[in-house]
């Protein structure tokens, strides 16, 4: 009994003595600023989150203040809620998740206020002009799947992963990496409407399980064995059109982008999920043009899609060992096409923005869920825009323009002088999510950007990570972001088992690349790019 | 006195004296003879040899598959290389941890006659590292597999609870060596098996080895099935795959094997003398030879230091045999010079191909050192004497395609920075983040004016443990000078860049139209030198008078030699003279010509009466390799 009370006496001492030492940190690490110096300028943090619109449900926005002190402090308030308040001497700024989202949550429609105080050398306080962010009434997709590789393009030993990452906090989850099931590439991963359980993913295996599509619909996963390139889902979820691109890489030889792929020949054909099977339409396997980056309208009506001549001669089936002629004059239109999916009728053929309008190359045409907005890229030529410095994100009203016939676009603000492309919208149209070169060179980043009701968007600002230095030292890209509405739901392990089993699906292609003709085979496709 | 010495060299003593002189040579050997500093900067040649930062995300990346943990500590200890000292301390204490483990395993399993097997570890480790190999990641897997057996052979001697035990110890293992795990529930199933007998438990240790990857590895942390075995194993399938990261090092095969060889036929010993009724005629044959060797046995027991220095005698006899059979100094001087290159220490690179001029890399290097000293037009020749020069140069030729880090080097050097760009960006694919890697590919776009994505280096490379200070260094100049214009060496090669941009295609460049492009478009010293050796590398003296105009505007005082040789040469054949623009040939070159050409003539023009005479006068003219090429070709 006595050996008891003497534990428990120790244990109260110990609690006593912690809870002294807590409210003596706690409390010395509050500092009361009577005094400061105003500076009108606006304070550097990095990354840049200032003045831009931010999603409700977003994971705080960890900063670094780039300015020198001695201590810093923090306070984040809005109209309603606690303000958060944070001192520190580490200029990094941590935000507690919990009171984020409270005071976030809570002010749906307000501004967020940001005030920034720094004691430098001298002593004395300085308070730099508040930040100011708005806080968007619409919730962004809570989760977003990305690929993260080095930026190289190699066939290599290098892992190339594709993650599913919550939006509201830091959680990354892997979803299938290239280890489990050979060193080989992965490629892009489609969504229908945003719907976690419903995805295709390209695998690009030549060494032991061959090129393969993995399909998921809900908990099932099965194995077609052919690949597929750019891939665009039917609303009604029952088909997906896809691209088969034959690509060369090249290399710039003083230009700060090194790298540039050329698409020699491509067509778009689209995979039947109740009948199992893979068609070409005619009018989308041109023999003399090339056709890619296809894209399905909100209704399914019509298929959005890049073409544009071949300007080189045929190369029968062997692979180029040159750099193809008249590349840069290779200019894409945006072109569309009616679909009837009950008759599987395809229709007239219409270009919706042409390039002897605008002297630029559209590519990855991306509609909004609610149908009203197109979003693509520009380039000054090429079909590739994550290479291409010049590659601007504009935006067509599809509502408008079916009123009037007159397909107006205009280029967004989120844009800069560096590579933006591989735009995804968020399900209720409102966000949309893009790669950027902007702020990291070669090292392509995710951002986001609110579009307003005029077709606006807002300042960008890069996906947050708790280490507001993360991206300053991360050797990996983050391409081909999409905004889903809820987690992958698969593992690692169950996609792993589905790419190193036999095809469960096997599919006749009735046109291949090499020389466009009826009753050939799937074949090896070099693809080289993965940005 | 005799006492005293017999005391000091009683067995115990004197083993431990043995093993003390062994560790303290084997440390001075790696510290300085290996020279383990090198193979920090082998960039590309090492398998198993890891990156390593500092940070939380780094080592949280590890936590989550099996082997990660091994995988980390070996990270780190490998990049202590960096100083000799402190490399040749860590393979130090490996091989003592190795060795002391080893001991254990051979007392607990009675076979105390092997005892000297507990230097094998060692000895194997010393081999591997003589032939410049390196697989601390291996060895750390392998040497917490025998950790794991020695715990286990302590605790279980007197414990109930084996089975608990065993599975505990395995997942643990398991979680933190990988693969390498098999070894040890291999060596337990024998021990528990045939030495204690406990036949249930060794049956248990089967299915462990099974079990314990695929649930643990597989099922929870989601491994490729062959890699949840394999991984930190010498089966690692991606070894296999890739030739330039195969393990060819049978040491490494050895180093695995030798404990549960030992082990297995210990094991099967046992058996069999439990099946066998009684001791036969052999057994008494031995016992009777045994018994008339007695007095000599007696003797050599107690014969103290003699006894202790013929014990020892098989110990140094393996160890100088390793070393002078092992000792690969060839693949010692590409690794030195890989270093010297990195370091910009041209006398050292031109010193290292003095020792191996037949080194094709080595040559390659030379050329770069030759360059960067001056020496270039004057003594090429006096490295490239082998057919494969012309590839050699520029490495653009198929033998050489795995070569990326050199090519990388070279096309830095001679102005198409993507191309370097290109080869380097591989290499980070090939090799890992590498520090050496990494300093290069902010280099390149810091020169490229790139200040974004050389950022994103530097703070990577900051991250290292011994290259912040050059990290810091370059972004602290970003900072107070975003253009870099008061850095020499990024000016220089800034001016070496193509004004105008253009495509091309990495299988359709002819690596001479891209020099002359180079030279058309920059006053481009290097490319001006390269193209100049290619043509005297092909006898093509015409090109080289076609292109002795350019020597002005490069800022060149006089014609150096090897291409005043050409131009004699042309001059003779074409009986022309040549436009030497305001420069001439220099009285010694137009001597040695006329030397030379007396030599010839005194054998009658015969080439082949006159190899000796003028290769001993002229063997680095490009006279003599103009008359006779490369030696495969005469």
């Amino acid at each position: 009994m006595r050996r008891y009370y003497r534990h428990l006496f120790a244990i109260v001492v110990l609690i006593i003595i912690s809870a002294v030492i807590s409210h003596y940190v706690l409390s010395t690490n509050k500092i009361l600023i009577d005094s400061f110096v105003s500076v009108n300028r606006a304070v550097k943090i990095r990354p840049d989150y200032t003045s831009m619109v931010i999603p409700p449900n977003i994971a705080p926005l960890n900063f670094v203040v780039k300015e020198s002190g001695t201590k810093y402090y923090v306070n984040i308030h809005s109209e309603k809620g606690d303000p958060i308040e944070i001192f520190n001497k580490n200029p990094k700024i941590i935000i507690p998740q919990k009171q984020w989202h409270k005071l976030i949550s809570l002010n749906r429609g307000n501004k967020l206020i940001i005030d920034v105080c720094v004691k430098g050398q001298d002593g004395k306080w300085k308070r730099y002009n508040p930040i100011i962010n708005n806080i968007s009434l619409e919730q962004i997709d809570p989760y977003i799947v990305y690929r993260k590789v080095i930026p190289t393009y190699w066939h290599s030993l290098a892992t190339i992963a594709i993650y599913s990452r919550s939006l509201s906090n830091y959680e990354e989850r892997l979803v299938l990496d290239n280890s489990s099931f050979s060193i080989d590439c992965l490629n892009c991963h489609a969504f229908c409407k945003n719907d976690p359980d419903k995805m295709l993913l390209g695998i690009r295996s030549y060494e032991e399980h061959g090129p393969s599509t993995v399909l998921l619909e809900d908990d099932k996963l099965t194995k077609i064995d052919t690949k597929i390139g750019y891939t665009s889902w039917h609303p009604s979820g029952r088909l997906a059109a896809y691209s088969m691109n034959k690509l060369q890489m090249n290399y710039h030889i003083a230009r700060q982008e090194a790298r540039e792929t050329i698409e020699t020949q491509a067509l778009i054909a689209y995979y039947n999920l109740d009948t199992k099977t893979v068609k070409t339409p005619e009018e989308l396997s041109v023999k003399e043009r090339l056709e890619t980056w296809p894209a399905w309208s909100a209704d399914g009506k019509y298929l959005y899609f890049c073409n544009a001549p071949i300007l080189w001669p045929e190369t029968k089936g062997v692979e180029f060992i040159k750099v193809p002629e008249y590349y840069e004059e290779v200019k894409y239109n945006l072109s569309r096409i009616s679909y009837d999916i009950e008759q599987d009728k395809w229709g007239q053929l219409e270009t919706i923005v042409s390039e002897e309008k605008t002297d630029m190359s559209v590519s990855m045409p991306r509609t909004s869920p609610n149908g009203r907005w197109l979003s693509f890229c520009m380039t000054d030529f090429g079909y590739f825009p994550c290479w291409n410095p010049t590659s601007d994100i504009y935006l067509m009203d599809l509502k408008s323009g079916q009123k009037t016939g007159q397909y107006n676009f205009h280029k967004l603000q989120l844009s800069s002088d560096k590579s933006e492309g591989w735009q995804s919208w968020s399900s209720n149209s409102r966000w949309i999510a893009f790669s950027s070169k902007k702020d990291y060179g070669v090292f392509t980043r995710t951002y986001f950007s609110y579009i307003d009701d005029d077709g606006k968007a807002s300042k960008p600002f890069v996906m947050p990570q708790k280490d507001p230095e993360y991206y300053d030292s991360c050797l990996e890209t983050f391409t081909v972001p999409e905004l889903i509405t809820g987690p992958v739901k698969t593992t690692p392990f169950q996609l792993g088992s589905t790419v190193r089993a036999p095809a469960t699906i096997k599919v006749d292609i009735p046109i291949t690349l090499a020389t466009p003709k009826a009753g050939g085979t799937t074949e090896y496709e070099p693809w080289r790019e993965r940005e | 006195m005799q006492n005293k010495m017999q005391v000091l060299v009683n067995k115990r003593h004197g083993r431990s004296i043995r093993d003390l002189l062994f560790f303290v040579l084997f440390y001075l050997y790696f510290w300085l003879e290996v020279e383990l500093h090198f193979m920090f900067y082998a960039a590309g040649k090492l398998f198993d040899f890891p990156v390593f930062f500092q940070g939380w995300d780094f080592f949280r990346d590890f936590l989550v598959y099996p082997g990660g943990l091994t995988e980390y500590t070996a990270s780190f200890l490998a990049q202590l290389y960096y100083y000799s000292l402190a490399g040749a301390a860590v393979i130090t204490l490996l091989a003592w941890l190795l060795s002391i483990s080893t001991n254990m395993i051979i007392k607990a399993f009675n076979v105390s006659l092997l005892r000297p097997i507990r230097f094998v570890g060692p000895v194997l480790l010393l081999i591997m590292y003589s032939q410049y190999t390196s697989y601390i990641i291996l060895t750390i897997a392998l040497l917490l597999a025998l950790l794991f057996l020695c715990i286990h052979i302590k605790i279980t001697r007197k414990n109930k609870f084996v089975i608990i035990i065993v599975f505990i110890e395995s997942a643990v293992l398991y979680y933190l060596a990988g693969g390498a795990f098999l070894l040890f529930i291999l060596l337990c199933a024998v021990y528990e098996t045939f030495l204690r007998n406990r036949l249930l438990h060794g049956i248990l240790c089967v299915f462990l080895a099974i079990g314990i990857p695929y649930i643990i590895g597989v099922r929870i942390f989601n491994l490729y099935p062959k890699d949840a075995f394999s991984n930190l194993t010498i089966f690692l399938w991606k070894t296999v795959l890739f030739q330039d990261r195969a393990i060819i090092n049978p040491s490494v095969y050895i180093l695995y094997s030798f404990v549960p060889l030992v082990i297995l036929l210990k094991g099967l010993w046992h058996l069999l003398r439990a099946v066998l009724p009684s001791p036969g005629f052999g057994y008494t044959k031995i016992t009777t030879i045994m018994l008339s060797l007695k007095k000599y046995i007696l003797w050599y027991t107690n014969a103290g230091i003699v006894k202790w220095s013929i014990d020892s005698l098989p110990l140094i006899l393996i160890i100088a045999g390793s070393i002078y059979f092992f000792k690969n100094n060839e693949r010692k001087a590409e690794f030195e010079i890989d270093y010297y290159v990195y370091n910009k220490m041209w006398p050292n690179v031109i010193e290292v191909t003095e020792r191996y001029p037949d080194k094709l890399l080595a040559v390659h290097s030379s050329n770069l050192a030759l360059f960067h000293t001056g020496r270039l037009g004057y003594d090429f020749f006096h490295f490239n004497k082998t057919h494969q020069s012309l590839g050699m140069l520029l490495l653009h030729t198929a033998p050489y395609k795995e070569m990326h880090w050199n090519k990388a080097n070279i096309y830095l050097e001679v102005g198409p920075i993507n191309h370097a760009y290109r080869f380097l960006a591989i290499a980070l694919d090939h090799y890992g983040k590498l520090p050496a890697i990494l300093e290069r590919m902010a280099f390149i776009h810091m020169i490229k004016g790139d200040n974004n994505s050389a950022k994103v280096f530097l703070n990577s490379l900051k991250r290292t443990l011994f290259h912040k200070d050059r990290a810091n260094h370059y972004l602290s100049l970003l900072e107070s000078d975003p253009t870099l214009s008061t850095v020499e060496d990024i000016q220089y090669y800034r001016k070496l860049i193509m004004p105008k941009d253009r495509l091309f295609f990495y299988r359709d460049e002819r690596i001479d139209k891209i020099m002359l492009e180079l030279l058309e478009n920059r006053k481009n010293r290097a490319a001006f030198e390269y193209l100049m050796s290619m043509y005297l590398l092909a006898k093509e003296p015409q090109n080289i008078v076609k292109n002795i105009y350019r020597l002005k505007d490069l800022g060149y005082d006089r014609i150096p030699r090897l291409y005043e040789e050409a131009i004699l040469i042309y001059n003779n054949a074409t009986k022309k003279e040549t436009d030497l623009h305001n420069y001439r040939i220099n009285p010694e070159s137009l001597k040695r010509f006329k030397d030379f050409n007396n030599i010839w003539k005194r054998h009658k023009y015969d080439k082949k009466t006159a190899f000796s005479d003028l290769k001993e006068f002229a063997d680095d003219s490009y006279l003599f390799y103009y008359l006779y090429g490369v030696p495969e070709k005469r």
